[in-house]
């Protein structure tokens, strides 16, 4: 018997796994057995669960933890790795695409669209490619993962059908298409530079010394953060996020706010990793993008009355605070930069829930409008509740204490590298995001108009959200509660 | 220390706190709202009885941990609280008090809809004042003095509706609030030089350095808000003001609480403060002006009520200048002496003018004119009030001035400094003033109007007519406080069988419930603690030894004749029997404005008043600039950012070469 190229550990690439197969049996399903809706659901809940239990075992890890396979023989190295940041984003990615499911629960009084089955396998094949990315350490996989956690979403978003969908759908993939040429030729001049095929700080150390092949390096690193710039929504490669965040049915917003970003940073992070030892100066481009993201995320968001292109901007300005303190590059760096980003999924994810929800019991042109929360705490006070407290998470003020904490471990590296200049626009920043979400808040806190009076008896027969969207709401504020709570919770995910 | 007495003194704070915590949410409902108040009070009273006992019977005396120290790194702050006889004693006093004043309002402000709301607020002041005199810490002891201060705010500012009671209310807090800030001050100097809040180890440290600048400053700063808190010159005026809440509130705030608390605070660092002569002398000097001047104040009065905010006033003062002139040998006592015995017999004076008021409605002198022969039962509590505040042998007055007169002689004949003389003068000239306002106050409650004399004479001719002498006979006599309010007397010409008509069917004219039997008790055990509370001295309940200067005694005995004498000869037999009519009616009613300090007061705040607007003003023109500037700039790149956000494909290509340039040049030149 010959020995195969690679050991292959079902168990550690479960969180890949799982999902991946569960998209591949919800086609069969559909195959075999037509016009089924619920069944797809309920098999892609199941198979993300498995992902996600799948974690459970990297989560936590002390320094240096590492769970490894696909490793070339005699002791060679390994195509994935998964260290507890790693499992931590699966984590997250998992149940951030549990909660965008759950969001496009299917209705039973509406007609069935007929693709079904296309959208729950097109999400689940997007978090494969998510989770995989997280592990991914060798060049191949790495592109891979991320084109596979990137083109299900343009699906996504054109199947919606409508002509904002289709022009999101086209701002998606122009940018998408570019970013994915730029990635490559990263990936192209990574190889020439380092001789490598592997994503590792090793293979960046053996160029250290070459004054000839450390350019090449550098270049490759700056085509990374570019196109790895537009997938975290970073400005200057932003522009397709509002478009795509309004053309898109809301839970594929949601799940271009939370999975798509959680994706881009695991991707960002194993080459950010393996640059570390080269030292900060790599970093310069980071800081500018950060610093730029931010500002303009907060500006545009202040101009916007809806609420989804509100989300799109406050978007970008959270992609900015998420990698800001990887400026920093240390391994505290690429930590914060995880638990800001958990910290920023988990509010999003609830602001989007909350809006889904008014989507189905006010309208969709009610729920999209920022005029249309005006005195919501009056009508739905829990919904008001759970949203306020994701807008307070967002801005970073308690009793959003996980925003806070996070803000906090975001500047910590920056502050710690001295890098004064990033700190003080992350300060005013603070202080424009505080504007913008407070903005939201007090329109959500106003009391009601007389004219609300009026509509009461109509109100009073709207229909109520869907069971599903509001156990998505129940959940995601259950956890924002829980680790505003004890925020030591999602740190300790990561490994601190 | 054994467990039981560490309860007991955690009990005695905690009890009335719990008690005005659930008072609130039964405001509303009277019974049991003064079940609750009653309650606390009670339960305070007898864990201070029982922490009076082991003080003293078991020699227990000591620190008692509360929620545990504040970790603080340098400035260790153990949050004790701190048993001794001192703090018993006074506890225990402040318990009578409040439990006598919880009873009484609850008769007094009967009918009176936010009665719970008020009583609540009485528990939540006891509980800061029993906080004051159990604190064995700095911190605490701040807390204490803020709750009586923000509470004596909301019982002065009780009848919120009168633009009177809360001008009054608004008054003290600002008044008491600005003289508390030397007080912190002085209090944080205390703790930094020591490295602790702990009133007993930052008295060992500080006794190390007698003389020191420092301690003097400290010492001076405190001196400030206990002035404020006591009402000492030149912060006085405002408990004359004061006199708009509600009597019970009048009571407490005077008798054992709020501005006796200064004088606890400043027994209680004795030990520091007797190392500091400046300090003396300052204190010496503010008590002896304002001893003097409130009491020539309280002479001039229209307002009965407000003659004895100005005697508490010259009171406190007498009390504190015990502390500035006694030897470290004679220590506290003597001033311990007087707050106790003041407690007793001012607590029982305002109780007992609240209860004539509420039967005449009203406090001025004309509406009490002649009330205690109306109302026969009240004669004996004034008289003993009166008799205890001239300081009239052998009353617990007369016993505590005594003491503060005796504090002074050692001081002139032990250190013989300028400080004994002051005290001695002041206190000497202030026996004679309060012996005249007592006795013109006495007179006036006293009066026999000559209007009244003629109805008498008449009542009895009339009588001799109808045959009916033992109904005028209730009439002129009545036996019950339901009687014949002073102001319905007939006008001359009237017959007594009109009078008879009107008043034999009707309703008491103050429409108040006949006093609860609970409310005389009360009256009664402060008026019996009033007389006998001087015999204290002969137990070992407070520091002092028990022995009278002779000639001292003799000689205040003899002033307080002479001036009674006086008075008596200088009352007018017509009118009111008013002594101080004799000052004309133009100085009156200069005394009754307090010889204008409340302008004083309005000239002063309104200086600080206009600096605020001129910061107002710099504040919204030149700071707020710089913000409104941010808001211009903001909007200004929004817009921008919108223009250039076309919506189109192709800009957004754009957008990313651009993105892709700066990118790649600034990440390899900056390698």
């Amino acid at each position: 018997m010959s020995q195969a190229v690679v050991a292959v550990n079902a168990g550690v690439l479960l969180p890949v796994l799982a999902p991946a197969i569960g998209a591949a049996a919800v086609l069969v399903v559909d195959v075999v057995a037509q016009r089924l809706r619920r069944t797809h659901y309920l098999i892609a809940l199941v198979s993300l669960v498995v992902g996600a239990v799948g974690t459970f075992a990297g989560l936590g890890m002390a320094a240096g933890g590492v769970r490894q396979t696909l490793c070339l023989p005699d002791g060679g190295q390994c195509m994935y790795a998964a260290d507890s940041v790693a499992s931590g984003l699966q984590l997250a990615a998992l149940l951030a695409a549990g909660v965008t499911l759950l969001l496009s629960w299917p209705d039973d009084k509406k007609q069935s669209s007929g693709n079904t089955a296309v959208i729950v396998s097109l999400v689940l094949a997007a978090t494969a490619g998510a989770t995989a990315v997280a592990g991914a350490r060798d060049l191949g996989s790495w592109l891979v993962a991320l084109e596979l956690a990137t083109l299900p979403t343009v699906a996504l978003v054109a199947l919606r059908g409508a002509r904002s969908a289709i022009s999101g759908a086209i701002a998606l993939l122009t940018t998408a298409l570019v970013s994915f040429g730029l990635l490559a030729l990263a990936a192209a001049l990574w190889f020439t530079a380092t001789g490598s095929g592997f994503l590792t700080p090793a293979a960046a150390l053996a160029v250290i010394d070459d004054p000839t092949r450390r350019p090449i390096l550098v270049l490759s690193v700056a085509l990374v953060v570019a196109g790895i710039g537009f997938k975290l929504s970073l400005v200057p490669f932003h522009a397709w996020t509002p478009e795509a965040y309004d053309g898109a049915p809301l839970p594929i917003a949601a799940f271009l706010a939370g999975v798509s970003k959680i994706a881009a940073l695991g991707a960002l992070l194993i080459v950010i990793r393996a640059i570390a030892p080269l030292g900060a100066p790599a970093l310069t481009t980071i800081a500018i993008v950060a610093a730029a993201s931010m500002t303009l995320g907060n500006i545009m968001a202040l101009r916007q009355d809806s609420v989804v292109r509100l989300l799109a901007w406050s978007t970008v300005a959270q992609a900015g605070w998420v990698v800001m303190p990887l400026a920093a590059a240390s391994s505290a760096a690429v930590f914060a930069s995880g638990a800001y980003l958990l910290a920023y999924v988990l509010a999003t994810l609830l602001a989007f829930a909350v809006v889904a929800a008014l989507v189905q019991t006010r309208g969709a042109a009610r729920a999209r409008d920022l005029s249309g929360y005006h005195g919501l705490v009056h009508d739905h006070p829990v919904l008001a509740a759970a949203l306020g407290l994701a807008l307070l998470s967002l801005a970073g003020l308690p009793p959003g204490v996980l925003g806070l904490v996070a803000k906090v471990t975001a500047l910590r590296p920056v502050v710690a590298s001295e890098l004064w200049l990033l700190a003080v626009v992350a300060a005013v920043n603070a202080v424009l995001g505080v504007a913008v979400y407070l903005r939201w808040l007090r329109v959500v806190m106003a009391t009601a108009e007389p004219e609300t009076d009026k509509t009461a008896p109509v109100a009073a027969l709207a229909p109520s959200a869907h069971p599903a969207t509001l156990v998505a709401v129940g959940l995601a504020a259950l956890a924002l509660v829980v680790t505003s709570i004890n925020p030591q919770l999602i740190l300790g995910l990561l490994g601190s | 220390m054994s467990e039981l007495v560490l309860q007991a003194t955690r009990l005695v704070v905690l009890a009335p706190f719990v008690a005005s915590v659930l008072g609130l949410f039964v405001a509303r409902r009277r019974f049991a709202s003064a079940v609750i108040a009653s309650t606390g009070a009670v339960v305070t009273l007898l864990a201070g009885s029982y922490l009076l006992y082991a003080v003293h019977h078991d020699s227990l005396a000591g620190e008692v941990s509360t929620i545990g120290a504040l970790p603080l790194g340098q400035l260790r702050m153990p949050l004790h609280l701190l048993v001794d006889e001192l703090s018993a004693i006074v506890v225990f006093a402040v318990g009578i008090v409040g439990l006598a004043i919880q009873l009484f309002t609850k008769w007094y402000l009967h009918g009176d809809d936010r009665y719970g709301v008020f009583t609540g607020t009485v528990s939540l002041f006891l509980a800061g004042m029993l906080l004051v005199v159990l604190s064995g810490d700095l911190v605490l002891t701040l807390v204490g003095w803020e709750v009586m201060g923000w509470c004596s705010y909301l019982l002065i500012g009780h009848y919120s509706r009168k633009d009177s009671a809360s001008r009054a209310a608004t008054k003290a807090f600002l008044v008491t609030r600005f003289a508390d800030l030397a007080f912190v001050i002085g209090l944080i100097i205390l703790a930094s030089g020591a490295g602790t809040t702990n009133i007993r180890d930052l008295m060992a440290t500080w006794s190390g350095m007698p003389g020191s600048t420092l301690l003097t400053a400290a010492l001076i700063c405190l001196l400030s808000g206990i002035a404020g808190k006591s009402a000492q010159f030149p912060f006085h005026d405002w408990l004359p003001d004061a006199m708009e809440g509600p009597t019970p509130a009048s009571a407490l705030i005077h008798a054992a609480t709020m501005v006796a608390a200064g004088t606890f605070v400043l027994a209680r660092l004795f030990p520091i403060f007797v190392l500091s002569d400046p300090a003396r002398l300052i204190l010496a000097v503010i008590t002896a002006v304002t001893m003097i001047g409130a009491a020539i104040l309280a002479f001039g009065q229209s307002d009965l009520k407000r003659l004895l905010a100005y005697s508490t006033i010259s009171q406190i003062a007498i009390m504190l200048s015990a502390l500035a002139v006694a030897p470290v040998a004679t220590g506290s006592g003597p001033a311990v002496l007087y707050l106790l015995s003041h407690a007793m017999f001012k607590a029982l004076l305002f109780l007992a003018i609240g209860w004539l008021s509420v039967l005449v409605a009203g406090t001025s002198a004309i509406a009490l004119a002649g009330g205690v022969r109306h109302h026969k039962q009240l004669r004996v509590p004034l008289g003993v009030g009166f008799l205890a505040l001239a300081g009239v042998p052998p009353l617990a007055g007369f016993v505590a001035k005594e003491y503060v007169l005796g504090a002074a002689h050692d001081n002139i004949s032990e250190l013989g400094s300028a400080t004994g003389w002051i005290v001695m003068v002041a206190v000497g000239m202030s026996v004679v003033l309060t012996a005249a306002y007592c006795t013109r106050a006495w007179l006036i409650l006293t009066h026999l109007s000559a209007e009244e004399e003629v109805t008498h004479e008449a009542a009895i001719q009339q009588a001799d007519a109808i045959e009916d002498v033992s109904i005028i006979e209730i009439f002129t006599e009545p036996a019950s406080e339901g009687g014949i309010p002073p102001d319905s007397a007939p006008a001359s010409g009237s017959t007594v069988t009109d009078v008879l008509a009107e008043d034999v069917h009707a309703e008491p004219e103050h429409g108040h419930a006949d006093i609860h039997r609970s409310a005389r008790l009360s009256v009664g055990v402060l008026a019996f603690l009033s007389v006998v509370g001087g015999l204290i001295i002969f137990t070992p309940l407070v520091a002092v030894e028990p022995h009278i200067t002779w000639w001292l005694a003799a000689s205040s005995f003899v002033l307080i004749v002479a001036s009674w004498a006086g008075v008596r000869y200088l009352a007018p037999v017509d009118g009111i029997g008013d002594a101080a009519s004799r000052l004309g009616a133009d100085r009156m009613e200069l005394f009754d404005r307090g010889l204008g300090a409340d302008g004083v007061y309005v000239a002063l705040a309104s200086q600080v008043v206009r600096l605020a607007d001129i910061v107002v003003v710099a504040d919204r023109q030149v700071i707020d600039a710089y913000v409104r500037g941010t808001v211009v700039v903001t909007r200004w790149i929004g817009v921008t950012g919108e223009r250039v956000h076309t919506r189109k494909p192709s800009s957004y290509l754009v957008w990313l070469l651009v993105g892709l340039l700066v990118v790649g040049v600034v990440g390899v030149t900056s390698w």
